[in-house]
Parts: C-alpha cells; structure tokens; sequence
C-alpha cells in the first residue's frame, strides 16, 4: 500500500482542487474545448478522490466503538446536508439542461467545486464506516461482494465519463452493466445488519430516531446537493457518488426498517439479555467466592441489581435448629431484622418449600394470608421468593426480594430469581464442600499431632523391675483413642504401673494424657500407696478436667518386699489374674470409680485397694476396653470370655511370645474392621 | 439407616428420653443437643430410658457428665432406667451407679421425680 505522509497528501489534494478550479475558470471563459485537458482534469479529480481516500483510511475507524461509528456516519452526512443546503441559497448555480450539465454562472462552478469536494470528503469516510458495519459479522463473501462493488463501481464511473453518459438509463452498455451489477453485488451487504440485534432498546430507540433523521437527509441529499453540480463538474465522481449514496441511503432504510421491527420487542430482548449475562455474571462471580459470608453478600448484592428490587435478603437454613436465619440483606431495617416473620418454615415458607419454586406475590394486601408481612414491612407490596436447593434436594434457604410498587415484579423475575437461586445455591453447596473438606484436612493434622504425642507419651523402654517381666503392647486407632500407659517408681523406690484410658479421642485426649502422666509422675514420688496416688490424681485431674472429661486407670504397685501387686481400678477394665498354681484365670473388679467424675468424697468412699500375693509363673493382665470391644465384621465383640480362654492357652508361653499371641487372636478375629478405639495391654510375669 | 436416635416424651414436669442404638463419639453431638434443649426448656427432672442403646462408649457417658451439674443445681437429677446388662457393664466399670440413680422400669424412676410432680 501506497505510504505517503499526511501533509504531502493534503498538499497534493488541495493542489488538484485548484488546478481543477482554474481548469474550470478558464474553460468557461474561454468556452473552448480541449479534450486532453478534460482529460487531465478528470484524473485529477480520480486522484484528488483517491488522495483523500488514503488520507481517510489513517483514521482507524475499526477501532471506534459501534457508537462512535454510528455517530460519525450521522455527523457526516448531516454535514453534507447542511453545507449543501447553505452553498445553494448563497451561491444559486445555474446549469445548462444537457447532459452532462454545463456551468451558466461562475457561481456554478464554485458551488459544483465546493459541493464536489465536500461529497468526495463526507462520502469516502461514510462508506468506510459502512464497511466496518457490513463486517461487523463478516460472512464467507463479504469482502468478495464489497470489492467487487468497488471495482464495478469505478469501471462504471470511468466509462461513463468516456461515454459522457448518465449510467441511469437502460441500454447495454459496459459501464451501465457494470453500474446495475455493481448495486447487484452489493445488495447481500445491504442486509449485514447485525450489530443493531444485540443493541440495548435504549440505544435501539436512539438510533431509530438518528437514523430516521439521516435517512431523511440521506434521500435528500441527492436532489438537493448531487444532482446537477456534481455531473456539472464530473461524470465519473458523479457516477461513483451515486453508486455510494444508493447503497447507502438502502443500506439505511433496511437497518432502519428492522429497527422498526425490533423496537416493540426491544424491552424483552433487553431482559432476556439482561437476564443471560446476569445469570452468567452470578455463576462467574459466586465460582470464584469460597468464602460462605461473601458469598452471601454477592448472592444479595447480585440479585438487588438486577431485580432492582428495593428490598433483598438471603436466609440460610439451620439444619438443626430447623429455622431460617437472615445472613445477609440489603434495606432492611434492624427492627424488621429483628421481627422477621420469614424464620419458621411456616405460612409462604412453607409453600415454598413444598412447592420447590418460586413464588410471586404481585400485591401483598390482596393476600389475605399473607397480611401479617405488609405490617411487619409496609413497603413490601410484591414479593418474590426463591428457595435453594442443594444437590441431594436439602433446603439450603431462601431468597426474598421486595418493592414497595405493587405488581413491581413480573414473569420475567421469577425465571431469573428462580437462575439465580440455583446457580447461589450450587456455589454456596461448592463453599460448603471446600470449608468441609478444609476442617477435614486440618482434622486429619491434628489427629496425626495427637497420635505423635500419644506415642512420645508412652514409655520408649520396658522397666528393669526384680522378679517381674513387663511387656507391653499399644496400638492406636485412626481417630486416637486416648489410651495409655507409663511406669513409674514409688517413694519406697517401689515399682508403679498405670494403665488407663482418657474419653474422648483426638487432640484433647493426648493433651489430658499428658496431664495425667505429669500429674502421675510427680505424685509418686512422694507417695508409696496406690490408692493415695489415685485419690490425689482425682483430686488434681476433677479440678483440671472439662466436665464431660473423665480416665479409667488402674494404679498398679509391685511390692518387692512382700512380693505382692497392689492395685486401685479407678473404673477401668478388671486385672486379670492368671494364677500358675491353679491355672485360673479370674477377672479381678474391685469397687472404683473413674478419675474426674466426682470432687473427692465419693471416690474415696467407693475406690478400693486390691492385693495379690504373687507366685512365680503367676500372670497380670492389665488392658484396656479397646481390646474386649474390638468387633468382627459381624459387629460382635471379642469380649472377656474370648480373652480368658485365650489367656488360658497361652499362659505356659514365653510372656515376648504370649503378646504376639494375644494381638495376632485378636487380629483373627477382627479380621479387616478398622479398630474403633486404641487396644492397649500390659503383661506382668512374676519370675 | 440412624445409628442412634433420642425420643423424646414429656409426662408433666418429668421428660422422658428414650435412646436406641449406639451413643458414641460420633452420635454425641445428637444427644447433647437434646440435652440442651431441655436446659433451655428448664426441664430438671430427666429419665432416660435405655431398653434399647446398644452400646455406650466414654464420650457418650461424658455427656451426662457435662449436664448433671447444673441439673442438680436445680433441684432436678437425671435417672437412667431399664438398662440392657452389656450396657449396664459399661456404666458399672466406670462406677457410674455410685453418681447416677438406675432403675429398672420407667415407672420407677419417674416416680422418683414425685416430689417435683407435685410441686408443679
């Protein structure tokens, strides 16, 4: 493409206008004709109109907005109408009646001159625009069609100034073949209209007046400003002008005809518009919002702007308190907050939930029923209601918009408040997920903080004790139980044991446990009686402990001197006693209540102290429930009868060997069920 | 299908509760709501009927725990009635039968409420 700089073309074009001026002065005067300088004259004019074309197309009109364009293509024309209509009553041209029309005044030609230029300088740009609309939404031949507009449109142009001919009459000539099938080509374009469907009504309404307006001035621009001057001062830019206004002026008449046709269902178009991005707008933004009080505000906030509701609250529903509570609103008053007859799923609650759809009250006085909400809120005339729905069908709320206008709602809004509680409903039941899955995740890290501390917890080494075995077993569950364990030495330098089982799992049973532990440890050292110990522990643990907190334990204490075990069950399992000289093994339950139950005085009351003399080869067993109330896939528990008889039979074994027994039985019987709570046991072997 | 469900009845100033099935950590939260509720309500005299638990694990019995405080603080109690021998167990080990007041019919036990029925 040709690149010449802005000013040389304006030079250039303001050089040929007076040339071509000059050209005309003298031929008028002189009255000769020469008809190499008509010649010249007319490629002057060719060139003058291409000079300005290529000046034009700096302008990227392609970047204005449809507005813009619009706008600009009125203004043109409008200008062309105007400096026509001055020029004429300024300057009265007079013309002879031939064809081509020849000057009879010299204010003729400076008015042809003037008209000429302002044609070729409103028309270019008008139909440069004009292409732009025609490719607002090209098609496959869009181009194809407009070039070949163009180019018939020249070769008409230039032949008929060769044939000094008006192209308007029928004969066979080329260049009025050329011109009829240049306007043939381009009647597809004529109907490329499509950037007017999608126009707002507002700027629908606009642009019908507008292009009234120019399609007015449009049609007079012919005879008011073309007709004679422009032949007068050239046949081929009179030809070219002509092709150019027809399709514009038809261009103008079928957008404005189908605006006419739009215009009555302009308002629908414009709220099923509406409607649509709206609804698009809400998925887009509820997508991105994880946060339920957020999201609470945007579901308001969105459904207000485009209801242009004057009142909009959202209620979500508490599964179980089995009401509805306002969790966001826009216009409502704290005393209305306060006195929401909507909480209860009750009166049009209730409607709504069974019904599961919206619901419009187009002039609440009329309703009867519903008279109590116009006193609660006096400018709720009409009401709608949409209920949310989760997935699985659960009500998740309900959504209320108000204005003060009876019958302010129509069928429209309740489609679009019926999308909107939808689309709420699938991002509140995505938040929900998220935060669900969140708490499990940091769930999942505590109980793994839980488990780390229980088993820091638990004694690392087995005791060295004089003529006793110790061994232990401990296996936590998924959720941790609270189970544990710990040795320990009494004042008189005596070996202590305790067993015993924190309620409730998780964090808070590692934390009570290490409690325990300390609390254990320390008494020890300045007690030599088990039954102090656990009544001092209760003390302690009853005044440090959640109310609903509560240990089982068995205080244990190997008596070296006497060889005897002494123990407290401080509403823990039984100790099993496995006694090698009668081979019985008994279930040993003296009276005990659980540590953290009672201040004192009860536990000391019912707690008793139990003493066994031991003999070599005699057995303890000390455990916790997790291991009578493992469950086989049937649901039935091992329960004590299985571990008395397992203990029977495995008494004789090495006490290493007898734990791997124990677990791998309980194991067996369990099969694949996943422990429920902590199994934990200890083994004592008098040697 | 529930793994534990509460009935509630009330016979004048008495509330009866009626558990079914398991009352463990994960089925607490239900019973502590019931419970709650009754605070709220002001109902001091509680019977809890337990014919048909299955099973009680440490959380469950916990519960009990973290209301009978303020029960007896208002004159009221809760009284466990009609518990099934593997349950009892449970409650036994612990030595909740030297807090807690079992019976072995409702009748029994709401009958220990007389006092309270009277006054109201």
């Amino acid at each position: 493409m040709l690149r010449i700089p802005k000013n040389i073309l304006i030079v250039f074009i303001l050089f040929l206008s007076i040339a071509i001026l000059f050209i005309d002065i003298f031929t008028y005067y002189s009255q000769l004709q020469i008809p190499a300088l008509e010649n010249l004259r007319e490629m002057f004019i060719l060139l003058m109109a291409f000079f300005w074309f290529l000046l034009i197309k700096k302008q990227k009109f392609s970047e204005f907005s449809l507005k813009k364009k619009l706008f600009y293509l009125a203004m043109l024309i409008s200008a062309n109408y105007l400096v026509a209509t001055f020029l004429s009553i300024v300057l009265n041209p007079l013309y002879s009646r031939m064809f081509p029309p020849r000057y009879q005044s010299l204010s003729a030609i400076i008015y042809a001159t003037l008209i000429s230029i302002v044609a070729i300088v409103t028309l270019i740009p008008s139909f440069l625009i004009l292409k732009e609309l025609f490719f607002y939404k090209p098609r496959r031949r869009t181009r194809l069609y407009l070039n070949s507009f163009v180019f018939l449109l020249l070769f008409a142009s230039i032949g008929a100034f060769i044939q000094k001919s008006s192209v308007l009459q029928f004969s066979y000539q080329p260049e009025v073949l050329a011109f009829y099938l240049a306007l043939a080509v381009a009647t597809p374009l004529l109907f490329h209209n499509d950037w007017l469907t999608y126009l707002p009504r507002k700027e629908k309404l606009l642009y019908f007046f507008l292009g009234g307006l120019v399609f007015v001035e449009t049609s007079f621009l012919f005879d008011a400003a073309f007709d004679p001057h422009l032949a007068a001062y050239s046949i081929s830019l009179a030809t070219f002008t002509f092709g150019l206004w027809l399709v514009l002026l038809l261009y103008l008449m079928i957008a404005e005809f189908k605006l006419m046709i739009y215009l009555p269902t302009a308002k629908a178009f414009d709220r099923k518009i509406k409607e649509v991005n709206s609804l698009y707008n809400l998925a887009r933004t509820l997508n991105t919002e994880l946060e339920p009080e957020r999201l609470h505000q945007l579901i308001t906030q969105l459904t207000a702007r485009v209801l242009e509701s004057q009142s909009t609250w959202l209620e979500i529903y508490d599964e179980k308190a089995h009401t509805l509570k306002v969790v966001s609103h826009i216009n409502l008053s704290p005393t209305q907050l306060a006195n929401n007859p909507f909480h209860v799923n009750d009166g049009l609650n209730r409607i709504l939930i069974k019904e599961g759809r919206p619901l419009l009250l187009n002039d609440l006085a009329q309703h009867r029923e519903f008279r109590h909400i116009l006193k609660w809120k006096r400018d709720a005339r009409a009401l709608i209601a949409a209920p949310l729905f989760s997935n699985r069908g659960q009500l998740m709320g309900i959504l209320y918009a108000t204005k003060p206008r009876p019958f302010g709602f129509d069928v429209d809004d309740v489609s679009l408040i019926e999308g909107f509680a939808n689309q709420a409903a699938i991002a509140l039941e995505n938040a929900h997920l998220l935060q669900e899955s969140i708490q499990r995740e940091r769930l999942e890290q505590e109980l793994k903080i839980a488990r780390e501390v229980q088993l820091k917890l638990l004694p690392q080494t087995m005791p060295e004790v004089e003529g006793l075995q110790v061994v232990s077993y401990s296996l936590t569950a998924y959720e941790v139980g609270g189970d544990f364990y710990d040795f320990f030495q009494f004042a008189d330098g005596n070996f202590g044991l305790v067993i015993g089982d924190v309620s409730g799992k998780g964090t808070s049973a590692a934390f009570y446990m290490a409690e325990f532990k300390g609390v254990i440890q320390t008494l020890a050292r300045t007690l030599d009686d088990p039954l102090e110990l656990a009544i001092r522990a209760n003390e302690i643990i009853y005044r440090n402990m959640e109310r609903r907190s509560f240990v089982s334990a068995v205080f244990g204490k190997y008596d070296q001197r006497r060889q005897q075990f002494q123990f407290v069950r401080a509403g823990h399992t039984p100790v099993i006693y496995c006694q090698a000289a009668t081979a019985e093994v008994q279930f040993l339950q003296p009276s005990g209540l659980g540590i953290g139950l009672d201040s004192g005085d009860i536990f000391t009351r019912v707690t008793r102290i139990e003493q066994i003399s031991l003999l070599p080869q005699d057995i303890l067993f000390l455990y916790t429930d997790g291991l009578t109330e493992a469950r086989n896939p049937h649901g039935e528990e091992f329960g004590e009868e299985r571990l008395q008889q397992l203990l029977a039979q495995c008494r004789n074994e090495n006490l290493h060997r007898m734990k791997e027994i124990v677990f791998d039985r309980v194991m067996d019987f369990i099969q694949n069920t996943p422990l429920h709570d902590d199994l934990t046991y200890v083994i004592l072997k008098k040697r | 299908m529930e793994k534990f469900s509460v009935t509630r009845t009330d016979e004048g100033a008495v509330t009866l509760l009626s558990l079914k099935g398991f009352l463990d950590a994960h089925t607490a939260q239900t019973f502590e709501n019931v419970l709650k509720t009754l605070m709220n309500e002001q109902r001091y005299a509680i019977v809890v009927d337990m014919s048909e638990l299955d099973y009680i694990s440490s959380a469950g019995m916990g519960i009990f725990m973290g209301f009978i405080e303020e029960v007896r603080e208002n004159q009221g109690d809760i009284k466990f009635c009609c518990v099934n021998p593997r349950v009892y167990k449970i409650f036994d080990l612990l030595g909740f039968p030297n807090i807690f007041e079992f019976y072995a019919t409702r009748e029994e036990a709401i009958g220990q409420f007389k006092n309270i029925r009277d006054h109201s």
